[in-house]
């Protein structure tokens, strides 16, 4: 592979530096900034911060961390392609008393589009939730992120 | 006669005839193509729906959706909802080289709540961008639904709705 392929290949490219924001079923939000490393081959730790809200408990702070696995492309259109990622997260936090703890292990299954004029990422996710704390309760969230990557 | 051999107009004539051959391509997607996008819908009383949602275009100005996501309906009532689309489009304007777009069609939300099953019905008319140099579209639109609520009522919201969508 060229340099120039190599270099818009997002998927060589090691770092995705972006934004990432879900919304859940019980208008819980929960995101913020978003670090995406390329562990290794096509397996992504993503960690974000710094806000978890879980269950109806307002405001929340935390962070999550999740293991993705990208496959593609699935399709393309011109230069554009969309890949696919999936795998298991986990949140963690606390509301903004430092009273309760929030705790919810989820799992991830995206897609993500890598765009051909830049390196970004458009990436839009369902989450389906367990909520471990404050209280047991199922939830879904709807997901966005867009990423920069290096 | 005198003003057809005017310079200025024999140059319009002659880019009247050119126009067609130097316009950009239309960037709205073709028959066939298939499309991934996530829709924020919000109405009132905390009515608010987000769906992550696969799109087929069968033939020229008609898209289709189906989606997955929540829904929080009127009374805070929150659940997994599944949204159906249906939209035909119509050119309105270029803006260089992408091009705007005005789309209506309805718009049904099925989904199962905290306090039973909550459905939603509407039409909706929608504003698209369609950018040229990635297969990108954003909308926004506007959609007066009837809630069909577990207790046997209805209620009746407006909503509006916020889009982006990628075609392949």
């Amino acid at each position: 592979m060229s340099a120039p392929a190599l270099a818009a290949d997002i998927t060589r490219r090691k770092t995705g530096i972006g934004v990432n924001t879900a919304l859940t079923s019980r208008q819980d939000l929960q995101g913020g900034l978003a670090l995406t490393l390329r562990a290794r081959e096509q397996m992504l730790i993503r960690i974000s911060a710094p806000y978890v809200q879980a269950a109806r408990v307002h405001p929340g702070w935390g962070a999550g961390a999740d293991v993705l696995w990208r496959t593609g492309p699935e399709l393309k259109a011109g230069d554009t392609k969309l890949f696919l990622r999936y795998g298991p997260g986990l949140l963690i936090g606390t509301d903004s008393y430092g009273v309760e703890s929030l705790a919810v292990v989820q799992g991830v299954a995206s897609a993500e589009a890598h765009l051909s004029s830049a390196p970004v990422t458009i990436s839009m996710e369902l989450r389906p939730q367990l909520v471990l704390a404050p209280y047991a309760a199922a939830d879904l969230a709807v997901g966005t992120e867009v990423s920069w990557w290096f | 006669m005198v003003v057809l051999r005017h310079p200025f107009f024999r140059s319009a004539v002659a880019l009247t005839i050119l126009a067609p051959a130097t316009a950009a391509a239309d960037p709205t997607p073709d028959a066939g193509a298939l499309g991934i996008g996530v829709i924020e819908r919000v109405g009132t009383e905390s009515a608010a729906r987000e769906h992550i949602v696969a799109w087929m275009r069968p033939a020229e100005r008609v898209s289709f959706g189906a989606g997955l996501g929540h829904a929080t309906t009127q009374l805070a009532r929150s659940g997994v909802s599944v949204r159906l689309s249906a939209a035909a489009d119509v050119p309105l304007t270029d803006i260089g080289d992408s091009a705007l777009l005005i789309e209506g069609g309805a718009v049904a939300t099925l989904g199962a709540s905290d306090a039973g099953l909550v459905t939603s019905v509407g039409p909706a008319v929608r504003l698209v961008w369609q950018a040229a140099a990635e297969p990108i579209a954003i909308s926004a639109g506007w959609s007066p639904e009837l809630q069909l609520l577990p207790d046997g009522g209805v209620f009746d919201a407006p909503s509006g709705e916020l889009s982006v969508r990628l075609w392949f």
